[in-house]
């Protein structure tokens, strides 16, 4: 089987636009970095020169929101492309997209929609990130999202649709850890028996961000610390999954760079702790 | 059941339709797409935001994306053709220079994301003087980068400013603004050109021969000196070959 990923089982950060030159100047000790796939889908400039820079230095993740897998629009061959380019200019550690859609009958909603996991669903997805693999030449992760809409057509459990979507494809998962949590509080999902439900094997990244509890229904801003509880979950995603690349996401209202590094450095120990439990 | 594709397009009908949904978890994207839409718009548009208030702004780009929604995954992407939506909008009709400002800004967008060229000013004097010596008609070809705009407003400074065109001898119809823009290394560009200079490379940019052009910047400006704008052309990367 093809590697999943080639990225360090350590704890990266989800690298933005303001944070670039800070980290270019001062090259922080930061095992890798993952970027937004698409806000480096322009043929020139100094985006992308910036990103060569910071992938001359670390392993690069590209993390895509806009190629739509589950949208039953005919998949968007020029999307893929743009990425494919990005792929051989960048050479990253992994690539990833999300388990949604985001458009339909031509309109694009730049959000990441919820799919249900229906047996339709399932084979659609699939012919899609088979797709996807052949023309990268490689295997991605797919993350599953946070939600705040459950269709009442849901016919299997969300860990049983991405283990047969990794079967039937060879992809691996993206485990966001915190959405899980989201839905947990919006839904009452039960975030560690999706973790049990999940099979070790197909399990690539982990994600890490925080919510926004202030209102009726729990948002998933990136826009705050990892919450307590979605720490305790990433343990017992540690001890299930084993050693597993994680990454700090934090996408609105971004703090310095300093507080993304905090974040990683408590992630890095649970990596530590869990190690120190196997040996 | 209803199939995958009834199931998205009712979602997306919830979504977007003029009414909010009556289920408030519907609403929550309903929210997320429309202000996702109205920052993207808003950070390509900073100038145009600033002149024209927050909230005419964003009531703007809420208009816009009932009318233009975003046909690519790629965020980055959305906003063309925001200033010609503007032209026809009664929130910038008060302010006559608004589409230009917004013009301006789009161009400095694409500029920013445009191809590399590699070709060295070197490599374009030696193309040039093959074409020359080959004796037939050929054009020159700009960087991709490049857009040249005509303003009736002193649209630049008002840019720069991030606040309304001044008046001025740039706001005279007669005389108005013409710019270039477009990238040099990695760094987006803007500068004011001569009439004559604007012509000469409007022409060049539509596919004119060098002859034809340069006849027609000669036309408005007798005293266009075509060798000396082309040398400084070619050596600022504005001229990246011949075709």
């Amino acid at each position: 089987m093809t590697a999943l990923t080639s990225l360090p089982l350590d704890a990266g950060i989800g690298l933005r636009a303001p944070h670039v030159a800070h980290v270019l100047r001062q090259r922080p000790a930061v095992p890798w970095f993952e970027v937004h796939s698409e806000n480096y889908f322009a043929e020139g400039g100094a985006a992308l020169a910036s990103l060569e820079r910071v992938r001359a230095k670390w392993p690069v993740s590209l993390h895509g929101v806009g190629l739509s897998l589950g949208s039953t629009d005919p998949l968007d061959r020029a999307h893929l492309a743009k990425l494919q380019r990005l792929a051989a200019r960048i050479e990253p550690a992994a690539v990833s997209e999300h388990l949604c859609w985001s458009s339909i009958a031509g309109r694009h909603f730049n959000d990441l929609l919820p799919l249900p996991c229906t047996r339709e669903a399932l084979d659609h997805v699939s012919a899609r990130v088979s797709e996807v693999q052949e023309t990268l030449g490689r295997p991605i992760l797919v993350e599953n999202i946070s939600s705040y809409w459950l269709f009442p057509e849901e016919a299997m459990p969300e860990p049983d649709f991405l283990a047969e979507l990794a079967r039937r494809t060879g992809c691996g998962v993206l485990l966001d850890v915190n959405n899980l949590y989201v839905n947990e509080l919006n839904h009452g999902l039960d975030a560690a028996a999706y973790i049990a439900a999940v099979p070790p094997c197909i399990v690539g990244e982990i994600h890490l961000a925080g919510f926004d509890a202030s209102g009726r229904w729990v948002i998933d801003t990136h826009g705050a610390p990892v919450a307590a509880e979605v720490w305790s979950l990433y343990e017992a995603a540690l001890a299930r999954f084993g050693p597993v690349p994680t990454l700090i996401e934090w996408d609105t209202d971004l703090p310095e760079f300093a507080v993304l590094e905090r974040e990683a450095v408590i992630a890095r120990a649970c990596q530590q702790r869990r190690n120190a439990l196997a040996a | 059941m209803p199939s995958l594709r009834e199931l998205q397009l009712r979602f997306a009908h919830a979504v977007t339709a003029p009414r909010a949904p009556a289920d408030p978890r519907l609403g929550i994207y309903r929210h997320n797409i429309a202000s996702n839409l109205r920052n993207a718009l808003g950070a390509t548009y900073r100038a145009t935001r600033a002149v024209m208030g927050a909230d005419s702004f964003e009531a703007a780009a809420d208009a816009y994306a009932r009318r233009s929604p975003p046909g690519s995954g790629d965020l980055n992407l959305y906003g063309d053709g925001f200033a010609a939506f503007l032209e026809g909008d009664a929130r910038a009709a008060r302010l006559d220079f608004i589409p230009d400002l917004a013009r301006l800004e789009w161009a400095f967008d694409e500029a920013a994301r445009s191809a590399e060229c590699d070709a060295t000013p070197a490599e374009v004097l030696e193309a040039l003087a093959r074409a020359a010596a080959a004796a037939r008609p050929f054009g020159l070809a700009l960087h991709p980068s490049c857009t040249l705009l005509v303003s009736r407003y002193r649209v630049l400074a008002a840019w720069q400013a991030h606040a309304p065109a001044p008046d001025g001898e740039g706001s005279d119809s007669a005389a108005g603004e013409r710019l270039l823009v477009r990238r040099e290394g990695e760094r987006p560009c803007v500068e004011r050109l001569d009439v004559a200079e604007h012509a000469w490379l409007a022409a060049c940019s539509s596919g004119a021969t060098l002859e034809a052009a340069a006849e027609h910047a000669l036309e408005l400006d007798a005293r266009f000196e075509l060798v000396e704008r082309l040398r400084a052309r070619i050596a600022d990367g504005t001229v990246v070959g011949v075709h």
